[in-house]
């Protein structure tokens, strides 16, 4: 027996795995199935619950004028990002599994870098727009009610800081999938 | 899914059950890791069993559905930076054939070279685990992607490899 064919007798002595069990495999196809939708219908109702709720706040009786104009800016800005999100931050659905692995591979990981890209240009789609709003709302109180300076002073700085780290934070996850898709782009090098 | 369907289904887990339980063996040392990547193989291809297509044949088309499959679990390794675990297994059980002496041998011989197997980079570790089913190189070259002459090319270096680290754990 030469060593080839030795490689492959010795791979060949595994005992037989126990049967597969069909009906486990029927309901995982299921339970895989209703997870996917209610993420789906999950983003949807986001989108729909985030414009209304800064419109409401636009129409809140007292508010400065800036603040009002602010209120309809950020709920602009949220239409902006819950078109961006769909349009670009959405998972797309990867080939069909029986493609070859390098089509399949291939989809995937230019995915992560989509997602990557995504989440680095944050400061342009998202905490820009909204950014400006949040500084806009504030600085009406500021302008038009002194007599809640310090307050609405504290406010601004606790969101700034609050977007600050979430900006790090999209930054952060942003070079670890660019890394992610890098190793993936190693490992399944042709070439290699 | 129909009647017709599900009876491929189930032919399809006979004829190639135990290929596809050792090549989820190749892919996972550790066997409960094994068992869920093998369950989730044939999740896949009750899935993808609808867009079948009859250019390939069901050979090439369930094991290239596995491999994408398993080749998932790589990337959750990578996300998880996770190392596998080798265990002693239940694969070191005797066995029905040859003495109980050959059959320890065999079976720790057999965790050596799946331990090597696991330890190759991904798209080797995929073109010897179908080697290692018998798979012809332009049946290999489909279901990868790559050119027959890499794999030809790949299929060389790996066995020698193999036969190297083989040789070596065992002195």
């Amino acid at each position: 027996m030469t060593e080839n064919d030795a490689l492959r007798a010795l791979w060949h002595t595994r005992p037989a795995p126990p049967p597969i069990d069909l009906d486990q495999v029927r309901r995982a196809a299921r339970r895989t199935a209703r997870r996917v939708r209610f993420r789906n219908v999950g983003e949807w109702a986001a989108s729909v619950v985030l414009v209304p709720g800064f419109l409401f706040v636009a129409m809140r009786p007292g508010l400065p004028w800036l603040s009002r104009v602010a209120s309809v800016c950020i709920s602009l800005a949220a239409v902006v990002i819950s078109v961006w999100t769909w349009r670009y931050g959405r998972m797309r659905a990867l080939p069909n599994p029986d493609e070859s692995t390098s089509v399949f591979m291939r989809a995937y990981i230019d995915q992560v870098y989509r997602q990557a890209e995504f989440l680095r240009t944050t400061p342009r789609w998202y905490f820009g727009p909204l950014a400006v709003g949040v500084l806009l709302f504030y600085l009406g109180f500021l302008l038009e009610r002194p007599d809640v300076w310090a307050g609405s002073l504290l406010r601004l700085a606790a969101t700034m800081a609050l977007f600050g780290v979430l900006l790090v934070a999209n930054l952060t996850v942003a070079n670890h999938l660019r890394g992610q898709a890098q190793a993936l782009e190693d490992a399944f090098d042709e070439e290699g | 899914m129909t009647a017709a369907a599900r009876q491929r289904f189930q032919t399809l887990v006979t004829e190639f059950g135990v290929a596809i339980d050792r090549l989820c063996a190749g892919y996972e040392r550790d066997d409960a890791r094994a068992a869920e990547l093998r369950q989730d193989v044939w999740l896949g291809v009750w899935r993808a069993l609808p867009s079948f297509r009859e250019e390939a044949t069901w050979r090439t088309w369930v094991f290239r559905v596995a491999h994408n499959v398993a080749s998932s679990h790589v990337r959750r390794r990578i996300r998880d930076r996770s190392t596998p675990v080798a265990h002693p297994s239940d694969d070191l059980a005797p066995d029905p054939q040859g003495s109980p002496e050959r059959q320890r041998s065999n079976a720790e011989r057999r965790e050596r070279l799946r331990t090597a197997i696991a330890g190759l980079r991904p798209i080797d570790r995929q073109v010897i685990l179908l080697y290692l089913e018998d798979l012809s190189q332009a049946e290999i070259a489909d279901i990868t992607g790559i050119t027959r002459t890499n794999v030809s090319t790949r299929i060389g270096r790996i066995k020698a490899e193999l036969t190297r680290t083989l040789q070596e754990t065992s002195r």
